[in-house]
């Protein structure tokens, strides 16, 4: 069966489909707000009479390629194109604002492909047992991870911790406005049917980011000064071995937490660049000011987690991702039985979309490399040319999110909201990690407050009994822990003690 | 700072707001950590101490807060290897006419999400964009006029006819 | 102060041309060509549909609802004459789509595609509009509930379940998809009818419920047919019984609950059913028409094919014997969760009759 690995490899109509798929999925990607759901979601009804292989062929094809395109107006214009790429922000727009907007291209490009191959090798290698792994996560676990997530707050501080922890709690309570998923209540929602169903994250992120990204650049609508160069495409080769080990351990973020059903793109992006933040002693230069290790972290991981997501997906038929679930849904219209029992009445099929994906990555180096010079001269319109077309996208993704224009007033106040946060020095990234991550840690506490019968007692105990729940706290503990004033005390007497010890001998 | 004060106040009773609506929540306990009212008035809680936290600190308007900034810049300034290259002319205008662009323009905006219900989505698009180009600067109308139709045109199809999204 | 004289005069047109009147859906003038041809169009006197007509989706994505609308959308555009989009507009258990249709003119070119939850709106509190504004197009399909354990697990019958939880209320797991979901509906019907009590820990969905059973965290859930099938086959779990009143062919061996719980007969045939609505006061001969484009398309073999694979029983009725449909299952529904004292409303405050 492995020998199926190498079908969409020679047929020229499958090769097709996937070069049109994917270079779909990273044009698609970089227009900000039209999410790649939407994108595989459009793509079933259009795949709809074709036969199988070539539909689940093609949307594979714009899964990868979307979820990567995604990275491009992140680092050019500060937009995020999607929630996956708003780790992206953090480093690559910095580097775009240093004139090194191709070398960042150039980055997200390579270990995309690597990060995506890597996901791919643990689908073809350890599926069944990942899958497994995956079944053993415990609600409490779930609860863990997003902690760990919003903990991440603290690194995006630049400097008041309190004013990033204030933001975060806005953020949170704002996701949590609408019917609680699991009792049915309404929360913060004043009656109205529209807060009924929740303020919208994306639109919430095309606003702090996009809409108010534009109000602060309406400060100054100075010409560009055109001898900014783009800079080299390609990064040095040295860096490659360079962050081979980081590489790999955000690959490991993206695959873990692609294989847990419910947790996508979003968070191992944010985890990945969180965990790049705590442990690369000498970045290339300090994070959120354009360090190449800050956008290699969050795309290796965000791709990865695309093979991850499908490892669940293959074989249990349960979905890793939102991308996943419609991707089930088209295996279903299409006559596929997707479950457990998929990899065994079909199994070539398996095979087939891991080599799909395969040739997917060529084409995203491909594409990706091409006219990136073309892409990176977008910062050389100007300005009042620039801005009113980027808000037109924030609006446009903004009502696409679910066809309604309500979405798109959303997005307008968290644009000023986000003006005048940044206005007053106060972070805006963690109010959409708060609108995102909150509502989750709420649910994911409940439930396991709920299995352990609603015993405070019972929860905390499981806490540490169980193996992966083990591990999970006493990470969350140690990074707690780390923010403190104690550890850096700590921290600091012992590299004195080190040195003293070095200089002695 | 005056608008320190205000700005320091309006957290805290923000997160006040917060605990008080967390007890409001229909027929929920907050003490029980199951229930949908825990988690909120927690965070409001949390929002809270950070907000007293800040008050304490005070807030920087934003003058006092760039020449803060550029104080500390002309200190560091020599550590720093590689300078962020100042990638924008600095244009002349007041902090008024910053103030009075910034709300046109998202006046604009608004207009724009308000029309969507009342006019073709294709003929909004396309006066949204020259709008708001010829607000924020009237030199080379028509290239502004000619992006604008290409653009509002260009997309416009491609949203419905490639990505099916229904325009109201 | 030429600027401003410019600025005043776009937004002194734009208020102009929202003056003119609201016009129609936008894209009756640019839509290309109608996608279908296959068959031609109905006869029609009113000349419906003038536009694309919009399909507008109760659930998210990948979700059953979504799957088989998107299964016979494609089909029903064959008959329609003009275009059929398909739309998600998930949220507050599917009233913000029911309500979103709702505020359309009842011209018919806005169709509702949802599952059986509107039928509970009223007494879980959720919205004031629900099927009684609607008129049903055609209910597509049903599906089935069965109870399901993880593969290992030490229940080998319905019996020894119900059993554990007599002997100790309030500590078996079941799933829950929130108040009015199937699991929710299903366990309230066997506590009902067994007195027994489950500790209810509450998920998403099915996909979640289903991850957590796999894992060992739920003792026991409530599962449709065609996950419990499949996963049945792979050993990953066992079917205690199926929520019936009688045996399925696809699961000879199984017995339906009504073998175990004779006393389930009342609530029985019970399950989640899918189908397409439009507004109730929409014109005569607009119904008819859609009526005769859905009931070609559930007829479509493909469809039946994709019904039966997917162990759902085709329904396929409309109008008045499908609002006696969904009445009585709300019937049995509602007062089944009032006696349980799960409803926030009486139905007898909703002037929904009692059956049994």
């Amino acid at each position: 069966m492995l020998d199926q690995i190498l079908v969409p490899f020679m047929d020229i109509q499958l090769l097709i489909l996937i070069a049109l798929g994917t270079l779909f999925g990273v044009v698609k990607g970089l227009l900000p707000g039209l999410s790649v759901t939407m994108a595989v979601t459009l793509l079933v009804s259009l795949t709809y009479t074709w036969e199988t292989i070539p539909a689940i062929v093609t949307m594979i094809a714009v899964f990868y390629g979307g979820v990567y395109g995604g990275a491009r107006s992140s680092i050019l214009i500060n937009v995020p194109g999607s929630a996956s790429s708003l780790a992206h922000t953090f480093d690559g727009y910095p580097l775009t604002k240093r004139g090194e907007a191709g070398v960042a291209i150039g980055i997200t490009t390579i270990y995309a492909v690597i990060g995506g191959a890597i996901g791919l090798l643990c689908l073809g290698v350890a599926a069944p047992f990942l899958g497994e792994l995956a079944l053993g996560f415990a609600a409490r676990d779930y609860f863990l991870i997003m902690f760990l997530g919003l903990l991440l707050v603290g690194g995006l501080s630049e400097g008041s911790m309190a004013k990033a922890i204030f933001v975060a709690g806005v953020g949170v309570t704002l996701g949590m406005v609408g019917m609680d998923s699991l009792t049915g209540v309404e929360r913060f929602t004043f009656g109205n049917l529209e807060l009924k169903s929740g303020i919208n994250y994306i639109a919430c992120m095309l606003g702090l980011f996009g809409l108010s990204e534009v109000l602060i650049q309406l400060h100054n609508l100075g010409k560009t000064k055109a001898d900014v160069i783009i800079g080299k495409v390609l990064p040095p080769l040295i860096y490659l071995i360079k962050f081979l080990p980081l590489t790999i351990r955000t690959a490991i973020i993206g695959v873990v937490v692609g294989i847990l059903p419910g947790a996508g793109g979003e968070i191992s992006s944010l985890l990945a660049y969180d965990h790049a933040k705590k442990t690369v002693k000498n970045p290339t230069r300090p994070f959120g000011k354009g360090a190449y290790e800050g956008l290699v972290a969050p795309e290796v991981a965000v791709m990865s987690t695309n093979g991850g997501a499908m490892i669940p997906m293959l074989t249990l038929g349960i979905p890793g991702d939102a991308v996943t679930a419609v991707l089930i849904g088209a295996m279903t219209i299409h006559g596929l039985k997707p479950g457990p029992m998929l990899m065994v009445e079909t199994p070539e099929l398996f095979w087939i979309i891991l080599g799909a994906a395969l040739v997917s990555l060529i084409f995203i180096v491909i594409w990706g490399l091409s006219a990136i010079s073309f892409f990176a001269r977008v910062i050389l319109i100007p300005k009042y040319v620039l801005m009113p077309i980027i808000v037109f996208f924030t609006v446009i993704g903004s009502y696409g999110i679910n066809n309604s224009v309500a979405d798109v007033y959303w997005m307008i106040v968290f644009g000023v909201i986000g003006y005048l946060l940044r206005l007053y020095k106060f972070p805006t990234g963690p109010m959409v990690l708060g609108i995102i991550l909150g509502p989750q840690m709420d649910v994911y506490l409940r439930r396991a407050i709920i299995t352990e019968e609603g015993s405070i007692w019972g929860f905390v105990s499981s806490l540490f009994i169980h193996p992966i729940s083990l591990i999970l706290t006493l990470f969350v503990l140690f990074t707690l822990f780390s923010q403190t004033a104690l550890y850096k005390k700590v921290k600091g007497q012992l590299l004195q003690k080190f040195s003293k010890k070095s200089a002695d001998v | 700072m005056v608008a320190g004060k205000y700005i320091s106040t309006l957290l805290i009773v923000i997160s006040l707001a917060v605990v008080v609506l967390s007890f409001n929540i229909e027929e929920q306990d907050v003490f029980d950590p199951s229930s949908p009212s825990f988690f909120p008035a927690l965070v409001g809680v949390v929002m809270l101490i950070s907000a007293l936290m800040i008050a304490r600190r005070g807030i920087q308007s934003p003058s006092s807060a760039q020449e803060e900034t550029k104080q500390h810049v002309a200190v560091e300034g020599n550590d720093e290897e590689e300078p962020e290259k100042e990638m924008y002319e600095k244009e002349n205008i007041t902090q008024k006419g910053i103030n009075i662009r910034l709300i046109l323009f998202t006046a604009l905006v608004v207009l724009f999400a308000i029309l969507m219900n009342y006019i073709n989505f294709m003929v909004l698009s396309f006066l949204f964009l020259f709008g708001s180009m010829l607000l924020l600067s009237r030199e080379k109308m028509l290239r502004s006029f000619i992006v604008s139709l290409i653009v509002s045109v260009a997309f416009y199809y491609t949203f419905v006819h490639v990505f099916h999204i229904v325009f109201p | 102060m030429l600027r401003k004289t410019a600025i005043s005069v776009i937004a002194f047109s734009m208020l102009m041309l929202a003056g003119c009147g609201s016009q129609p859906a936008s894209n009756a003038s640019n839509s290309s060509a109608p996608q279908g041809n296959a068959s031609a169009p109905q006869e029609s006197t009113t000349n419906f549909p003038t536009g694309t007509v919009t399909g507008v989706i109760q659930w998210g994505a990948g979700g059953a609802l979504d799957t088989m609308s998107r299964k016979i959308g494609p089909l029903a555009e064959k008959h329609l004459g003009n275009s059929l989009v398909l739309t998600n507009k998930p949220g507050a258990t599917g009233a913000i789509a029911v309500q979103y249709v709702n505020d359309k003119k009842s011209d018919g070119h806005n169709l509702l595609f949802a599952a059986e939850n509107p039928a509970l709106y009223g007494v879980m509190k959720i919205s004031d509009v629900d099927f009684k504004d609607f008129y049903p197009v055609n209910i597509l399909a049903r599906g089935i509930a069965t109870v399901v354990v993880p593969g290992d697990s030490k229940y080998q019958t319905l019996d020894d379940l119900i059993k554990d939880a007599q002997a100790n209320p309030g500590k078996v797991k079941m799933a829950s998809t929130g108040p009015g979901g199937l699991p929710f509906t299903v366990t309230t019907m066997l506590g009902t009818v067994t007195n027994t009590q489950y500790n209810m820990v509450p998920f998403d969905g099915d996909g979640p419920s289903l991850t957590a059973l796999l894992g060992g965290h739920l003792d026991a859930t409530v599962l449709g047919l065609p996950a419990a099938i499949e996963n049945a086959k792979a050993g990953k779990v066992r079917v205690l019984s199926v929520i019936n009143d009688e045996r399925i062919d696809e699961l000879k061996d199984v017995p339906a609950v009504v073998e175990t719980l004779p006393d389930m007969k009342k609530y029985l045939p019970w399950g989640p059913f899918y189908g397409v609505w439009v507004k109730k006061d929409t014109p005569d001969d607009v119904k008819k028409y859609l009526v005769d484009v859905f009931a070609k398309a559930q007829q479509d073999p493909d469809f039946q094919d994709f019904l039966s694979n997917s162990g759902a029983i085709s329904v396929g009725i409309s109008g008045d014997e499908a609002v006696k449909y969904w009445m009585d299952w709300q019937s049995t529904t509602a007062w089944l969760l009032q006696d349980a004292g799960a409803a926030k409303v009486s139905p007898a405050d909703l002037n929904i009759e009692k059956k049994n």
